[in-house]
């Protein structure tokens, strides 16, 4: 049975080896997957002789594919029939097959297993296989960009462009030795080497080579082709011209013929050079630093922030050593070091060690930053930058055994590691290459290339990509035109309703990826936060544990970018006011002694809710009271409920903090939170117990481009009023209506004097109803204050697309925008603030300064 | 190769167009502007009224699903209201603001015709008149026997202009922040 499936396998090999055409080179890669094929497939049911045999058959194949067999192709056929027709004797009669009578050309083992051959991609241990795989997403898009930049150098020698190109194999240099790809970084650094010694113009088509090589290698490493010939050979196609020097002479001349600018002789910032390329690059990697560290401080042995850490590391290292900034290159290598020493759990990384870290990485920035400036100011003096490096590299503690209790990072002298990571690396390489090979020999199985699953992304436009997502609006409302035309009650045929509702259901589906198009994980955002609670807290000498929940919400892109701020208010207050300044206090109240404060984020009712919440002291009702009493911003307060004394706290110029810290309580405070967040078009809302804690709780619509409208019909014309600003809607009674020293009129709605705001006279539109008992009330609230619309009919409640009418004219006070209507029609947002304000210059001011004081 | 001789093409068909006129009537008079200004005309479609804005500003309309807005010719150049509304007509023009160019429709009584007007057969406007020597008349054309009012549809629609007469009309400064839609 078993040989049964493996002759089966064996007859369609030979089937396509019969079809191979000798004179047609590529006729024989038809036969490269059938081989996979069999060897792919379960290695157990065939004798080891057997796929010994074909494994060579492979490598001949290999090498004959990519142009480098020194065969001619006739005789490859012969020697793959020859070979087949062995092995099915073989398999047929049972017996062991004898691999010496193999045709020479593959007789032997040695022969194609030479050590520069690449034996199959084995990840180090620590190396992601999402990591690897993002890669290699990369690649295709790194080389194309490479292949251009030396056609374009071998026109004309740009300096920029060729700092390029050196920049880009370096980095890819760098990323290969992190991911144990030997052979890449090998070449790679030949590469720079030549590059660096010859220039472009002497080299174009060696450097095509390596490019095709490392092509080649990529797409055999996600599984996407043969074996790429041995490294070795695109070597010697490099160095050909080349007297032979050793590497060590060759990497000094590295050093000496690089261009090593001073800050001052550098291109401008602004420019495309690049130092412009090491800012903008630099500004990502230590973001992304800032965050891997972040998490290391909870836990330090986390093996993906390690991993990304000494990633971003090594990418800052290797683009500042490449534009000269020695004081930034050298720091993140140390800094490198130690995060690889402790992927490797040759280090435990303890907190002396995160919080030098983090120094250094305020350091890095500050020097990045000024290389921005351009200043020539040193940030750091020479010496102080030593002493720091020195700290790093006797940072963290010996892995094994753990210390029994915290100990001085200095009574623990850890042996300086003087080999540079890459090297070490290329050690641990070389010793996994070793054991491979052994495990090759042994098992030839082994020899598949590890496979990952490569997923695409194209970087596009934003500006396409909202007018995609414009369109696809536009589609949606004009389907539902179309969808409902009263014409089409008058259709009887079965299959155009059919097809109607089909278009409807893609129209949906449509919209909804359209939707998502712009949204992205508010990740980013939060691991900022985490690393300002750790701040604010050491600053406070606070202990406080920070937990985020629901990193991967997606949100729109504009939200991420903007929800920043109001989050950092909400988090400074908790950290400051919030979490108890003393442990003994917090014990005294039967909490824990470390405080907790967690970020969370969730989709809820079609919102997207962010929540802070402390177990801290919580807002003090009364405090609140007397202080807005004080101000005078609540006549009424002794009416309100709790929820409505809370909401005091956003209204402007309130803190009822005691000390002004350095952070917070300055009087700027929960207001401008309010107001960002209502300007994402979202609310704010605060629950709060005291001494048990506060909890903040901002709602976000999922996008900026959908709002819920509620259409209002004054006269003969409709407008949209966002549905987020409405409270209520109220039919007044005539008596209800007063009108104030002739110059507004105001309405006793739940004990609050609300001014009332006649929508046609500001707009001048003309027909509305005249008496207020004829028209509806629609209480609105915009920054904490009521007014009231009045409007002649509620039509109903509308989802529209806001689209920015303003465009062509100036802003329009009063109007937020404009929307299609499901009619085809343009409707008008209102804009509520602009609305209030409108009514206040026209007078009812009066009933304003007596509702909120200011 | 290909960029040349698109460009080539493109300076030939510009070097034509450059004389074409759409004409136009409002109330006696014929107007014209350089066809290739125009983006399309459309009859006459529902025009929502933005409050707060000068009376020339009719309001916005649904030109594809770009809200746009269009200006009435006949108030803009101090006419009368046009009664009779059956032959009127929106023509969509490209107009440049700031760095980007934006839509405007401009309402008419009724589109003429296509005219080819040779540079020769244009006067400064000053010559005719102070009356005529305003910023958005480029010149006058002489055709036969008529004349025609050559607009600069650039100045005529300026952005500027719509917006310093809506501010001046409002009376107190613009106060949120400018209405972002993604």
């Amino acid at each position: 049975m078993q040989e049964d499936h493996a002759m089966e396998r064996l007859e369609r090999l030979s089937e396509a080896v019969v079809f191979a055409d000798p004179s047609n080179p590529k006729s024989l890669a038809a036969v490269y997957p059938r081989l996979l094929e069999f060897l792919d497939a379960e290695q157990g049911d065939v004798p080891r002789e057997v796929s010994e045999a074909l494994s060579r058959l492979r490598r001949l194949l290999d090498k004959h594919l990519s142009g480098q067999g020194p065969l001619d192709p006739g005789r490859v056929v012969d020697i793959l029939g020859q070979t087949l027709c062995a092995v099915q004797e073989a398999l047929r009669q049972g017996t062991r097959l004898d691999l010496s009578v193999l045709p020479q050309e593959i007789g032997s083992p040695i022969e194609t297993s030479g050590r520069d051959y690449p034996k199959g991609i084995e990840l180090p241990e620590y190396i992601d296989e999402a990591i690897f795989a993002e890669f290699l997403a990369r690649q295709p898009g790194v080389l194309v960009e490479m292949e251009q930049l030396v056609l374009a150098l071998e026109q004309y020698e740009d300096p920029e462009r060729l700092a390029e190109l050196k920049r880009m194999i370096h980095t890819l240099k760098g990323e290969a030795a992190l991911l144990g790809l030997g052979d890449v970084e090998t070449l790679c650094h030949a590469t720079e080497d030549a590059l660096a010694k010859h220039g472009v113009v002497k080299i174009v088509d060696p450097l095509l080579a390596v490019l095709d090589w490392l092509n080649r290698t990529f797409e055999w490493c996600s599984s996407k082709g043969p074996v790429p010939e041995p490294v070795a050979e695109i070597l010697g196609v490099l160095n050909q011209d080349r007297s032979s020097c050793s590497e060590a002479q060759a990497r000094r001349e590295t050093v000496e013929v690089r261009p090593v600018p001073s800050g001052n002789e550098l291109p401008s910032p602004q420019g495309t050079g690049p130092l412009s390329d090491f800012l903008v690059e630099s500004r990502g990697l230590l973001t992304s630093l800032a965050g891997c560290l972040s998490v290391l401080e909870q836990d330090a042995t986390n093996r993906e922030a390690l991993q990304s850490a000494a990633k971003a590391l090594h990418r800052l290292k290797g683009a500042a050593s490449f534009v000269g900034l020695e004081p930034i290159e050298g720091l993140a290598m140390d800094l490198c070091q130690v995060m690889n020493r402790a992927l490797r759990k040759k280090l435990r990384l303890d907190q002396a060690a995160v919080d030098l870290s983090l120094e250094c990485l305020e350091t890095l920035r500050s020097m990045v930053r000024q290389q921005e400036e351009g200043s020539s100011e040193e940030v750091i003096d020479s010496e102080r930058l030593q002493s720091l490096r020195d700290r790093v590299k006797t940072a963290g503690l010996p892995f094994a055994p753990p210390p029994v209790e915290p100990l001085d990072q200095k009574a623990i002298p850890e042996p300086v590691v003087e080999k540079a990571p890459e090297a070490d690396l290329e050690n641990s390489q070389r010793a996994a290459r070793a054991l491979d090979g052994e495990m090759v020999s042994q098992k030839p199985e082994e020899l598949k290339p590890h496979a990952v699953e490569v997923r695409e992304a194209i970087r596009v436009d934003a500006g396409r990509l909202d007018r995609l997502i414009d369109m696809v609006g536009e589609l949606v409302i004009t389907e539902s035109m179309v969808a409902q035309a009263p014409e089409l009650l008058s259709v009887s045929s079965q299959e155009v309703l059919r097809h109607i509702g089909q278009l409807d259901k893609i129209t949906r589906e449509l919209q909804e990826i359209a939707t998502s198009l712009r949204m992205i994980p508010i990740r980013q955002t939060f691991q900022k936060m985490a690393r300002l609670v750790r701040d604010l807290a050491r600053k406070a000498g606070k202990t406080v544990e920070f937990t985020m929940i629901g990193e991967d919400t997606e949100l729109d892109k504009t939200v991420v970018d903007r929800i920043g701020d109001p989050l950092v208010h909400i988090l400074r207050n908790a950290v400051d006011h919030g979490i108890e300044t003393r442990a003994e206090e917090r014990e005294r109240l039967g909490k824990e002694r470390v405080g907790r404060i967690e970020l969370r984020a969730f989709h809820k009712g079609g919102n997207i809710h962010i929540e802070v919440e402390d177990d801290g002291r919580g807002l003090d009702r009364e405090a609140i009271l007397s202080k807005a009493r004080e101000k005078g911003l609540a006549p009424l307060v002794e009416g309100l409920t709790d929820r409505e004394i809370m909401a005091l706290i956003f209204e402007p110029g309130f803190s009822t903090a005691r000390t002004v810290t350095g952070v917070s309580g300055r009087g700027v405070g929960l207001d401008v939170v309010k107001r960002s967040v209502e300007s994402l078009r979202g609310r704010v809302e605060v629950r709060s117990e005291a001494k048990k804690g506060t909890l903040f709780t901002i709602q976000l619509p999922l996008t900026l481009a959908i709002i819920d409208g509620m259409v209002v019909r004054i006269a003969d014309q409709r407008y949209i009023v966002p549905t987020l600003a409405v409270v209520r809607s109220i039919r007044p009674k005539p008596h209800e209506v007063q009108t104030v020293l002739n110059r507004g009129e105001v309405m006793m709605i739940e004990g609050d004097l609300v001014p009332l705001i006649r929508v046609d006279q500001l707009f001048e539109i003309s027909g509305a109803a005249k008496r207020p008992e004829d028209a509806i009330v629609m209480v609105v609230e915009e920054d904490g204050r009521r007014v009231g619309l009045i409007v002649d009919e509620l039509l109903g409640q509308l989802q529209v697309v806001m689209k920015s009418i303003a465009e062509s004219m100036q802003k329009v006070q009063g109007i937020a925008g404009g929307a299609i209507m499901p009619d085809g029609r343009v409707g008008l947002i209102m804009d509520i603030g602009g609305l209030v304000q409108l009514g206040h210059s026209q007078g009812i001011q009066a009933q304003e300064v007596e509702h909120v004081g200011n | 190769m290909l960029g040349t001789r698109t460009r080539q093409a493109e300076e030939v068909r510009s070097s034509t167009a450059q004389d074409k006129y759409l004409t136009f009537r409002l109330g006696e008079e014929e107007y014209g502007l350089e066809v290739e200004k125009v983006q399309q005309i459309i009859g006459l479609t529902d025009i929502t009224p933005v409050p707060r804005m000068p009376k020339f500003v009719r309001g916005v309309m649904n030109l594809r699903g770009k809200i746009i807005p269009v200006v009435d010719l006949r108030l803009k150049f101090g006419m009368e209201d046009l009664s009779n509304l059956e032959r009127a007509c929106i023509i969509v023009v490209e107009v440049p603001r700031q760095t980007e160019r934006v839509q405007i429709g401009m309402l008419v009584d009724s589109v003429s015709e296509v005219l080819i007007i040779k540079k020769e057969n244009i006067e400064d406007p000053a010559s005719f008149g102070p009356e005529y020597d305003v910023e958005f008349i480029r010149g006058i054309g002489k055709v036969g026997e008529g004349i025609k009012i050559l607009l600069d549809t650039d100045r005529v629609l300026t952005v500027s202009e719509v917006a310093s007469v809506s501010q001046s009309k409002s009376g107190s400064p613009a106060s949120l922040e400018p209405v972002e839609v993604s």
